[in-house]
């Protein structure tokens, strides 16, 4: 729409920016570019509330001289542009620490194929089919009980990207990401009581998001939870439900980053080949999972994503690594470079698709089995709660009452607390069905926990 | 390209696109446009790497009938201009705006009071100083306490000019200079691994790293210190009691038990005080103000990013609701003024009304009376770790950082690990003592609300007669 980005050749300016670096006294250099469309529409009583929709193209640069580091980013593709931004980046390599773990992703194909991240549906898809997406988001979650009332925030957000990657060892690598996503936050009205419900859901594809089964959740989840009673006090058996479980996976994402092990900021460091969890647990860290949010062929550096098995049956196995710490941990790559914030960002290592593995247990199973519970069903504030030197964790949570094997009524103004390998080695059970959420990048199915500390009101 | 000497944008051009926008059925637009240079210098296990950005663009936003129409393009480009404003046209015919008055604009340029002043601009500053500014904080928290056995430090600078048109002809120029200064601790005792962090951030030049308590070495042992009390820290006793909390950042709570409540956005989707205004939604001794025009604080600015003036707005005005925070599409659909909180992160992002620097006014109590008179209890002197709300229940948490137990009035044992939460509206109205001694603690903080801006907030020393405490083990 805005012209000007779409003509620029990714290539030949990599190639360009490569030269020029080099000419200003560089040993080598490695360009990101990235381009992307993306539509945002927020909702509000079944009308737009803001519609956001732009195009955007930009250069995240790094170079060594010697074993100094320097990144620079910039916005503009104009030949003065790309010589302040070579400059700058040089300037900052000369600044910076000397530091022989730093290096380049040497040039290695990927081999995965059918990875399923790029759908021309979701750039040709016409923009009232965006917007009426938003709207279903909001009108499926009041359709579903007039008790909903209130939204606090819907969105139904889109994108398509190309990012390409080229460095001075010879990588050149260039693909096309889409991803969509919805969000609905919902608030259920009785009398008195008020309670909200968060779901969330995102796919590679148009068609792989249901925004209407978003709307009904988030719906279900605030319904649920109205005129909610006190919990006593004491320790019970505690099904974790997929979408609250997810953030327990989030803060454990950061424990097996490579970088936080090396430098002694993760409690993990020196774990590896013990058993950190129940045997019924595996996670894995897959970054060519077909349609997976974190999925692509290469990392953030061009180095082929690949499948690692972080823990397996309860033993910790493995930390994601990118090229740097696997040359100071005298190790490979496990393909986790990532780029937070896009071109503008440097590459930190980081999880793609991380995820328990799915068991068997079907949520009726997992009821039966839990007897007398409570089912969690929302925790509020994890990283606000949790402490990183131990996992030690106290939340305020909100779910249903088990008894006997059935939902009763539902329970809120309760803590749960626990320490969260306690809690990764009391898993019971393990749901047959993945939840996704912090944007379709951490999955987790339910999880049935012997027992957790409850602090009731 | 339409760059001159004095504008990032020929006003002539900008008007003229602003007009096509009006007949196109805005009730109200602006085109703004951002040229940012930022250094950032991060130093981890005694390494620093040094990164540098640089990024111009364009916002083009316009307001009809409640809703609202954003997009950008990089750099300033004519025909990238006239791109994004008739994708903003186009949106505006098919959503039926009926504002499309085609007056003649009459554009004048609007100034007010600056926040901040520049001694030692960024770009005038040997990067070997900003290099030396880090060292010296590593160095100083390594030193602080023999346990310290990694430290991390983070430097940013940013200066930014914004100019923005709107459709009352306004021209806005502004340049703001920033800088966060950030250290985190940790330490390793019997094998678990401590770490607490301390932090600054400022509207000022260079100079404000050489102010007391913002030296380098000054915040690398303040994290040492909060780190190392971390070592003896006892877990929090939990349930329900008195909180007392500290002047500065504990403000926080304010932030998150009404502050967003009160942004017009949720206000006008039932927010949990959605419909009290004029009632009381907060003890009488509650005076609640966001205020972005303090001098030097980082929620701070002269103008928002709609080119309305920052301003002192009264939230709660002894306990009685008063305002909200608006911005220019909420204060359309509510018939009133924005009060100059329509902000965004960056050009990227369509502006939203957001808190600035959030604080609780003076009371009257003696601040040491409040704590000698709080028989058991917690006492708060910094958050960490953030917090987060959902606006309309009202529930929030907020994680402590340095707290303490009371006992029979005194501080006893540090606390690890503690957090509190509630219910925004109920622990409003349970304020029973507010003291003296407000401070504003300039924050090198974010709030994330879809999207990432400085604020600030502080508290006088204040108490809550009861609220829930977690985080014991």
């Amino acid at each position: 729409m805005t012209g000007g980005t779409g003509r620029i050749d990714l290539a030949h300016v990599g190639e360009q920016v490569l030269d020029l670096a080099k000419k200003q006294g560089a040993d080598q250099a490695e360009v990101y570019l990235e381009r992307s469309s993306t539509t945002v529409v927020f909702v509000k009583d079944q009308a737009i509330e803001n519609l956001t929709a732009s195009d955007a193209a930009g250069i995240g640069l790094r170079v060594l001289k010697g074993s100094s580091l320097g990144f620079g980013s910039a916005n503009r593709f104009d030949p003065d542009s790309l010589k302040r931004l070579v400059e700058d980046t040089v300037a900052c390599a000369g600044a910076s620490s000397l530091d022989e773990f730093n290096c380049f992703a040497g040039p290695e194909l990927p081999s995965a194929d059918g990875l399923q991240i790029f759908d021309e549906r979701i750039r040709s898809a016409p923009l009232d089919a965006k917007i009426e997406r938003g709207f279903l988001l909001e009108s499926a979650a009041r359709a579903l009980d007039a008790r909903i009332k209130r939204s606090a925030y819907i969105v139904y957000a889109d994108g398509v990207a190309e990012a390409a990657i080229y460095n001075s060892l010879g990588v050149g690598f260039k693909y096309s990401l889409s991803s969509c996503q919805g969000v609905s936050w919902e608030a259920a009205l009785d009398g008195s009581s008020i309670e909200s419900g968060l779901s969330e859901a995102a796919s590679t594809t148009f068609d792989g998001l249901d925004c209407e089964a978003i709307g009904r959740d988030a719906a279900r989840r605030a319904i649920a939870l109205l005129g909610g009673k006190q919990l006593s006090s004491g320790t019970m058996h505690v099904l974790l439900d997929g979408r609250a479980a997810g953030e327990f996976l989030n803060f454990f994402a950061m424990l097996i980053s490579a970088d936080n092990v090396q430098k002694n900021k993760s409690m993990l460091a020196g774990k590896l080949g013990t058993k950190i969890a129940s045997s019924q647990v595996t996670i894995l860290d897959d970054g060519v999972l077909p349609g997976g949010l974190g999925t692509a062929p290469v990392d953030a550096v061009g180095v082929p994503r690949k499948r690692t098995a972080i823990v397996e049956d309860g033993v910790l196995r493995a930390f994601v690594h990118d090229c740097y710490t696997a040359k100071r941990g005298d190790t490979r790559s496990t393909g986790n470079a990532r780029r937070h914030g896009g071109y503008k960002s440097p590459p930190v290592v980081g999880t793609s698709n991380l995820y328990v593995l799915a068991g068997e247990a079907s949520r009726e199973d997992m009821l039966a089995e839990a007897g007398d519970a409570v089912l969690v069903t929302s925790i509020r504030g994890l990283f606000a709660g949790i402490d990183v030197a131990t996992g030690d964790f106290s939340i305020p949570a909100q779910g249903i009452l088990v008894q006997g094997g059935k939902l009763t009524y539902p329970v809120k103004d309760f803590h749960i607390s626990g320490n969260l390998f306690k809690m990764l080695s009391d898993v019971a059970l393990v749901g047959n069905e993945i939840s996704w959420s912090g944007a379709g990048r951490f999955g987790t199915p339910d999880l049935l926990i012997t027992e957790l500390n409850i602090a009731g009101g | 390209m339409c760059i001159m000497s004095k504008y990032l944008l020929d006003p002539d051009f900008g008007f003229e696109r602003i007009k096509r926008l009006m007949v196109a059925g805005a009730q109200w637009c602006e085109i703004l446009v951002e040229d940012v240079a930022s250094w950032r210098l991060l130093c981890d296990d005694q390494k620093t790497n040094v990164e540098s950005a640089s990024r111009l663009g364009v916002s083009v936003y316009a307001v009809a009938s409640g809703k609202s129409f954003h997009t950008c393009c990089d750099g300033t480009s004519a025909e990238s201009i006239d791109g994004i404003t008739d994708a903003v046209c186009a949106s505006l015919r098919r959503e039926g705006g009926k504002g499309g008055s085609t007056t003649s604009i009459s554009p004048h340029e609007v100034s007010a009071e600056p926040v901040q002043e520049t001694i030692e601009p960024f770009d005038g500053v040997e990067l070997s100083r900003k290099l030396d500014a880090v060292t010296e904080a590593d160095s100083a928290a390594r030193e602080a306490h023999p346990k310290v056995h990694q430290v991390t430090v983070v430097y940013a600078d940013r200066v930014r000019r914004a100019e923005i048109l709107t459709s009352e002809g306004r021209i806005v120029q502004e340049d703001r200079s920033m800088v966060d200064f950030g250290v985190r601790a940790f330490l390793r005792v019997n094998g678990d691994i401590l770490s607490a962090g301390h932090s600054f951030g400022a509207l000022s030049g260079f100079e404000s790293l050489k102010q007391n308590g913002r030296r380098p070495a000054d915040v690398g042992k303040e994290a040492a210190r909060k780190a190392a009390l971390l070592i003896d820290a006892k877990p929090s006793p939990e349930g329900q009691m008195p909180v007392v909390f500290a002047p500065g950042t504990p403000g926080v709570l304010f932030h998150e038990a009404c502050g967003h409540s009160f942004e017009a956005d949720f206000i006008q989707k039932g927010s949990s005080f959605a419909g009290k205004m004029g009632k009381q939604v907060a003890s009488d001794l509650i005076t609640l103000v966001d205020n972005g025009h303090v001098w030097g604080m980082s929620g701070s600015f002269v103008f928002d990013d709609e080119g309305n003036a920052s301003q002192r707005t009264v939230l709660i005005e002894n306990g009685i609701l008063t305002n909200h925070m608006y911005d220019m599409r909420t204060a359309l659909i509510d018939g009133v003024q924005s009060t100059g909180n329509g902000r965004c992160e960056s050009y990227e992002h369509p502006p939203i009304p957001r808190m600035t620097n959030t604080y609780v006014e003076n009371g009257s109590d003696n601040p040491d009376a409040i704590l000698t008179g709080t028989k058991n209890g917690i006492y708060i002197k910094t958050i960490a770790r953030g917090g987060n709300v959902d606006v309309l229940s009202g529930n929030f948490v907020v994680g402590v950082g340095e707290g303490y137990v009371i006992e029979n009035g005194r501080l006893g044992a540090a606390l690890k690990n503690a957090t509190i939460s509630g219910n925004g509206p109920d622990v409003l109205m349970n304020i029973d003592a507010v003291g003296n001694d407000l401070n504003i603690y300039a924050d090198s903080g974010r709030c994330g609300k879809g999207q990432s801006v400085p604020v600030s907030s502080g508290v006088p020393t204040l108490r809550v007669r009861k609220m829930v405490v977690g985080g014991g083990r």
